[in-house]
């Protein structure tokens, strides 16, 4: 009998290939394709090297989960543990990629060209290496040139770089390589500092100092730098403004406020500028503020936790038509890495707002931002918006407690939005305006609810023509069907997913399927005086409501905001495309909207 | 002195070996401690039907050669993977490939781990440096890729190339 290598056991083979180096390795794969699976199966296309307190579920996983998924299709995840390590360095297992969530610093000091010098480091250039000390900066810079080529983003973080005097020849070297390089740091002197010892041996022309060195509550978090272009150019800017009221002199504060702005007007180019998160502490310069940021930048994240300062924000946010309002997205990470948005921004294709019902703003306030928004948008853009999602969840606890600005709903949000002419200037292919989501006592809440809406239904006069009643007592039926649906995935994140990546909503057809099931007959098709608009043209359509149908319904809310969206989607529909609707009774279309749940 | 165990090749060769020198193998050394008492003194003869007797001869002769030595358990130790083979196990081994791979069974099916490292590193020092068409040559591998796969995977490899 003949052996051939290729009869080996797989082990032999393994223990076998755990002899060569890499590179021999590669060229047995491309003898054939049995080799080329065996030596494939040892070589790690895609790592994703993770802190070692990273957590599956936590939202970086998540973030880079989302934003390798399309990339690469095969991602192993190495926390950067002692375990990890242990499995870095056996099996000669090489790496083609690099990608890291987070500090890098333990990596690379691991990977100092002393311990593991055959082992190379390849970064993916778009990941930015984030460095807290300068111990790593060393090492990188003494990693040789296939090092530093790979690396065209470096993030600096002052903050845990407890010391730096000066900066070696090859570390500036190194720096210099760098194309973008980002520092943090939470106190204006170490940057000044940071600025001082590098950017002036970086950045010898053309580089303006001294637009930091401003108000000392103005603390300008991050900075970009790029290179080699000389000229300060920020891409992203978080400014945090503090005041507490408590500071002498408000009105220079303002001042100084207005001229910073200007100053940093004169240094930037603010075309460049395409993600700005300001933090500030409402107070009495709000209205200095903020009509001042509005003024000059496209994206804004303000982050408020008072209800009485963001009542003030509405009122500048509705006269002004620049700015995008949220919450704390970070706490949602699933719709915060697309930084995109902007109403300025003539491309926009995709928008994400991200409410988040855990913090202390009001539904009255929340709807009526972003209904404002989204007429900003449109008066902006007048144009193709392909992508529309508004998430809002509420906590158990609040609940509980009936907010008090529930009421407001009608005369805000579902005001607002049917006032929103400008939406027959653009078509939506994906709008997705909240779902109603089914928790924990659903039955109890759909027998209230069907209780609620059985009574409502014999309110006759307030029942559309055309929608019939038995439609309404057999909502019940409507949410066992919704409950079919809740059970796909139960997770918000797994149901955005869902729709998110769906070409094709199945949801749409939902409706239709329904009725025939529950009137016998086809719910486009119950007027045959009505032509509805064809659901194919809409891509996406999802009402989404997140937890809080118990709030509506202690505060007779539910059937009205249910019924409002079944009528505001019609709104939509019959705006977009053209289509009448005749109602009897009073004639009006508000019929179903504000008025109905009173 | 009296050979007490005799090994049977597959091909019915008897080959007296002494305990120590068995002891190599993990597989003959379970073996010895699970079904024979030390105080039985009737010969033992011990089949192994996968091992042929030209096998047999160069297997015992690395176990002759190595039963004094106590091999450290270095499976995760990667400076001893990356130690070149021993000198005496160089020239052991140094014969014709069907018997070198035959070898490396033996000791795998055996599990005589030193060797089996020893032979796997001669098969990897027969790749080292070679390109893919001088590998195909060597171990007689057929190419079963069109040119346009192996060009792909070519390409595929560059990033180890510029290192």
């Amino acid at each position: 009998m003949t052996w051939t290598l290729e009869s080996f056991p797989k082990e032999i083979l393994e223990t076998t290939l755990d002899f060569l180096p890499i590179r021999d390795q590669l060229s047995l794969s491309v003898t054939n394709k049995f080799f080329n699976s065996i030596c494939n199966g040892l070589i790690f296309d895609n790592i994703l090297l993770v802190d070692k307190a990273w957590h599956p579920c936590d939202k970086n996983a998540y973030r880079f989960r989302q934003n390798f998924r399309d990339a690469n299709s095969k991602v192993t995840i190495i926390k950067l543990d002692v375990i990890g390590y242990e499995l870095l360095k056996s099996k000669n297992k090489y790496i083609k990629r690099i990608y890291s969530n987070n500090e890098m610093d333990n990596l690379i000091e691991w990977w100092a060209p002393s311990q593991n010098a055959e082992l190379p480091l390849i970064l993916l250039k778009s990941v930015p290496i984030r460095v807290h000390s300068f111990d790593s900066l060393y090492v990188l810079s003494t990693m040789g040139d296939s090092t530093i080529k790979n690396i065209t983003s470096l993030e600096l973080n002052l903050d845990l770089a407890f010391y730096f005097g000066y900066l070696t020849s090859s570390e500036l070297k190194f720096l210099r390589q760098i194309d973008h390089l980002t520092i943090y740091s939470r106190t204006i002197n170490k940057l000044q500092k940071f600025e001082k010892i590098v950017f002036n041996s970086l950045f010898d022309s053309n580089y303006q100092k001294g637009h930091y060195n401003l108000y000392p509550d103005v603390v300008l978090k991050k900075r970009r730098y790029e290179a080699p272009n000389v000229k300060l150019t920020l891409t992203t800017l978080i400014v945090k403004i503090i005041n507490d009221n408590t500071y002498e002199g408000i009105v220079s504060y303002e001042n100084e406020l207005s001229k910073y702005m200007i100053n940093f007007n004169s240094i930037i180019n603010l075309n460049l500028l395409k993600n700005l998160e300001i933090e500030i502490n409402l107070g009495k310069t709000l209205k200095v503020v903020l009509p001042l940021v509005f003024s000059m930048f496209n994206d804004l994240a303000i982050i408020e936790q008072s209800e009485a300062n963001m009542r003030e924000v509405e009122a500048l946010f509705m006269q002004s038509d620049v700015a995008v309002i949220t919450d704390n997205i970070q706490e949602i990470p699933i719709f915060t890495s697309n930084t995109e948005y902007s109403v300025n921004y003539l491309n926009l294709e995709k928008l994400s707002i991200v409410l988040n019902y855990e913090k202390k703003y009001s539904w009255a306030i929340i709807l009526d931002l972003y209904c404002a928004f989204l007429k900003a948008v449109l008066k902006k853009n007048g144009k193709l918006l392909e992508y529309f999602m508004l998430y809002i969840s509420t906590s158990k606890e609040q609940s509980k407690s009936p907010n008090p600005y529930n009421s407001c709903i009608r005369n805000s949000f579902l005001k607002q939005l049917v006032s929103l002419k400008n939406l027959k200037k653009i078509l939506i292919h994906n709008f997705i305006i909240p779902f109603i989501y089914f928790s924990d006592n659903y039955r109890e809440i759909l027998d209230k609810l069907f209780e609620e809406f059985k009574l409502r239904c014999e309110w006759c006069e307030y029942c559309l023509d055309g929608f019939p009643h038995q439609w309404i007592s057999n909502i019940s039926a409507l949410f066992e069907e919704w409950e079919k649906f809740s059970r796909i995935d139960l997770s918000y994140a797994s149901v955005f997913r869902k729709f998110s990546t769906s070409s094709s909503l199945d949801f749409l057809s939902y409706p239709r399927n329904f009725i025939k099931t529950t009137r016998g007959g086809n719910f486009l098709n119950y007027n045959t005086d009505i032509t509805y608009p064809k659901f194919e043209q809409f891509d996406k359509l999802m009402v989404v409501f997140y937890d809080v149908l118990k709030e509506f319904l202690h505060n007779d809310i539910i059937k009205g905001i249910f019924l409002k969206n079944l009528d505001q989607l019609e709104e939509l529909y019959l705006s977009n495309l053209h289509f009448k609707i005749t109602r009897t009774k009073s004639g009006e279309k508000t019929i179903l909207s504000s008025d109905f749940a009173n | 002195m009296v050979k007490r165990y005799v090994l049977v090749s597959s091909d019915n060769e008897k080959f007296p070996t002494e305990r120590k020198v068995m002891e190599k193998s993990i597989l003959l050394k379970n073996m010895l401690k699970d079904l024979f008492a030390d105080d039985d003194d009737e010969p033992i003869e011990i089949p192994l039907p996968n091992v042929s007797s030209s096998v047999m001869k160069f297997i015992l002769e690395w176990c002759e050669h190595y039963k004094d030595v106590d091999f450290e358990d270095d499976e995760d130790d990667d400076s001893k993977k990356s130690a070149p083979i021993d000198e005496w196990d160089k020239n052991f081994l140094n014969t014709d490939q069907e018997m070198l791979y035959e070898i490396i069974l033996a000791a795998n099916y055996m599990n005589i781990k030193p060797l089996l490292n020893a032979g796997c590193k001669m098969v990897a020092e027969m790749i080292r440096g070679k390109s893919p068409e001088e590998i195909r040559k060597t171990f007689n591998i057929v190419n079963d890729f069109t040119p346009e796969e192996e060009a792909a995977i070519r390409r595929e490899n560059e990033w180890a190339e510029d290192r």
